[in-house]
């Protein structure tokens, strides 16, 4: 294993089962690991707080983007109806709080939803093409029956031998490297990765 | 899933002598608040009387049917998570009875007083003969009977076959809970609707609203939620259901507390939006009247107080999460809901006195009386003491549930 530092983007490992993966997150997370993730074909309950996650800020987008829902509704209907176009409809008011309620709720509805996919979208890094992880040939059972834990080799807590051994303690399997380059990483052999049939 | 305790808990009993005063102050107030409205109210102000009897009355009825509801859902669902609260709900609502021998007094001395469509001339009056087959005393009171119970027997069987499986652990009585809920809820639903256009839309009997039931049962569900969040946290204060009640309860009981005030604002706004809009004379006449003088702050305050408040009061998480929180939402939720009754019933107290007085339809605005108070504490103080004997009578939870495994280790993963 003798690659340049730089285009290692970390150790993976697999682990037998959801349970596992889970006990092993909560290891991870206790000793202070930040730049870390893992993967699964499904999600797993109680995964969000294994990992020490805090509470996402997807909701201040959500928040923006109603209160713009919210002005808009009420510049839409209040130009329109009460200063571009007066008419008098059945007696009605120009403009009255009644039959804005409606628009109110929709649009504020209707900006907050896009606020939280736009928000949600943005926190993730999303859309992207690429993920170094994919180098990984084994990576590719995630969305069939694997798990996966992967610590990054930009945390500081990160030691390509060390996090090795920690990743072996903890009962992970296939522990290998992930480059960030295809090209640089041409699938070397790893005879540990695959076992006899 | 998670798995709960390895061992079910003993059945608990609710200990009396943690609870302070309580159980002496509840039959107190019940006694002398009923007897002092009874006696003072019948000697200056039968009227008056009537309409605050109806008022506290109301309050305990939807509050009671709120429970029962809940009780018919949580089996119709089959739901987990309300098992170690359900028997506060059983008992809330097997308070029925007591509600029945309660309305026992309007039947007999206040209707005349309260129905302006018992005692009117139906030859000048062309939209009561339209409702005449519906709307005429033997009717009436056979439904009145109909409801109350209904609504008796549905309490008490729930109750008491959960008693039952309290002492057999049979599970069919599970099965059989959930089918007879079943069959329950649209006669629930029935009942609550019209028990809602019998007593509260047909004191004035030209108006009619056809949200009017979910209306009366989107505040039931709402304050009768309320009330469980404080029931259980003032349980658990006084030493209940330790290691058993978590905070995940309470989360959850808030999130319903939240939905209903948010399903009672649309729900409430929908019927004065409707109204507004079609600008029919007999329909708008119910909401221009309750915005006529201090009824407008009133009107105001309803809306601010019923909707925004607890809106805001219980949006985040942590609010829900935090005892003393939530329990300030739901104790203001409760009073919103007795406001909100108010409201429903008062106004119509002014609108038949200008009957009886043969002038048109005036109202000089708000005023508050001590017979309200009286009256409704008094109700109030009757069935929370029913309440009480009926709860310290079995454990406070059903220990033998199928489910109760599931409702202990309840989780909202957050």
């Amino acid at each position: 294993m003798s690659q340049r530092p730089s285009t290692l983007h970390g150790l993976g490992a697999e682990f037998p089962s959801a349970s596992a993966l889970l006990h092993a997150a909560e290891k991870i997370q206790s000793m202070g690991f930040r730049r870390w993730d893992v993967y699964s074909p499904f999600p797993i309950h109680g995964m969000d707080h294994a990992m020490g996650f805090k509470r996402s800020r997807v909701s201040l987008f959500s928040l923006l983007g109603g209160i713009t829902g919210l002005s808009t509704a009420f510049a839409l209907i209040y130009y329109t109806s009460a200063i571009n176009y007066p008419l008098i409809v059945q007696g009605k008011p120009y403009f009255a709080l009644e039959p804005s309620m409606p628009i109110f709720f929709e649009l504020t509805v209707l900006l907050t939803a896009f606020g939280t996919i736009i928000g949600l979208l943005l926190l993730t890094l999303m859309p992207r093409l690429h993920h170094p992880v994919f180098n990984w040939d084994r990576f590719k059972r995630v969305t069939d029956d694997g798990f996966f834990l992967v610590l990054e080799a930009t945390d500081p807590r990160f030691d390509p031998d060390s996090s090795r051994k920690l990743l072996t303690e903890i009962g992970g399997t296939y522990i290998s490297e992930i480059h960030h380059d295809p090209e640089l990483d041409p699938h070397p052999a790893r005879p540990e990765m695959e076992p006899a049939p | 899933m998670s798995h709960g305790p390895t061992h079910l808990p003993e059945a608990e009993k609710l200990r009396v002598e943690k609870l302070g005063i309580l159980p002496v102050l509840f039959p107190v107030l019940g006694v002398v608040g009923l007897g002092s409205a009874l006696i003072w109210g019948w000697m200056t102000n039968p009227m008056h009387l009537a309409f605050s009897y109806l008022f506290a009355f109301a309050v305990g009825f939807t509050v009671c049917a709120g429970a029962l509801f809940w009780t018919l859902l949580h089996h119709a669902l089959d739901a987990d998570w309300s098992v170690l609260m359900r028997r506060i709900l059983e008992s809330l609502a097997s308070c029925f009875p007591v509600l029945l021998l309660l309305f026992v007094p309007i039947a007999l001395f206040f209707s005349k007083e309260l129905w302006h469509w018992m005692t009117t001339d139906v030859s000048h009056d062309p939209l009561l003969a339209w409702k005449r087959p519906f709307l005429n005393e033997p009717f009436f009171y056979i439904r009145c009977a109909f409801y109350l119970v209904f609504f008796s027997l549905a309490g008490l069987l729930y109750r008491g076959l959960s008693i039952r499986q309290d002492e057999d652990g049979d599970p069919r009585i599970t099965l059989r809970l959930r089918h007879t809920a079943y069959g329950f809820i649209p006669l629930f639903v029935l009942c609550l609707t019209f028990a809602g256009f019998d007593w509260l839309m047909a004191l004035d009997h030209h108006w009619y609203s056809t949200m009017w039931g979910v209306y009366l049962f989107a505040g039931a569900a709402q304050s009768s939620m309320a009330l469980l969040i404080l029931i259980t946290n003032g349980l658990v204060r006084t030493g209940h259901l330790k290691g058993l009640f978590t905070v995940e309860h309470n989360h959850i009981m808030g999130m319903l507390l939240f939905a209903f005030t948010v399903f009672w604002g649309y729900i409430s706004f929908s019927q004065y939006f409707l109204q507004w809009y079609a600008n029919i004379p007999e329909e708008t006449w119910f909401f221009t009247y309750r915005n006529t003088g201090t009824w407008f702050y009133y009107s105001i305050f309803l809306v601010v107080g019923h909707f925004f408040v607890p809106f805001i009061l219980l949006l985040t998480q942590p609010a829900k999460r935090t005892p003393w929180r939530i329990c300030s939402a739901a104790t203001w939720v409760l009073f919103m809901h007795c406001m909100d009754i108010y409201w429903i019933v008062m106004p119509n107290l002014q609108l038949q006195e200008s009957r009886h007085a043969g002038h048109e339809a005036t109202t000089t605005g708000f005023h508050p009386h001590l017979l309200d108070l009286l009256a409704l504490v008094g109700v109030i103080g009757l069935l929370a003491h029913t309440f009480l004997w009926l709860l310290s009578k079995k454990s406070i939870f059903p220990n033998r549930d199928p489910r109760l495994r599931e409702s202990l280790a309840v989780t909202n993963w957050l």
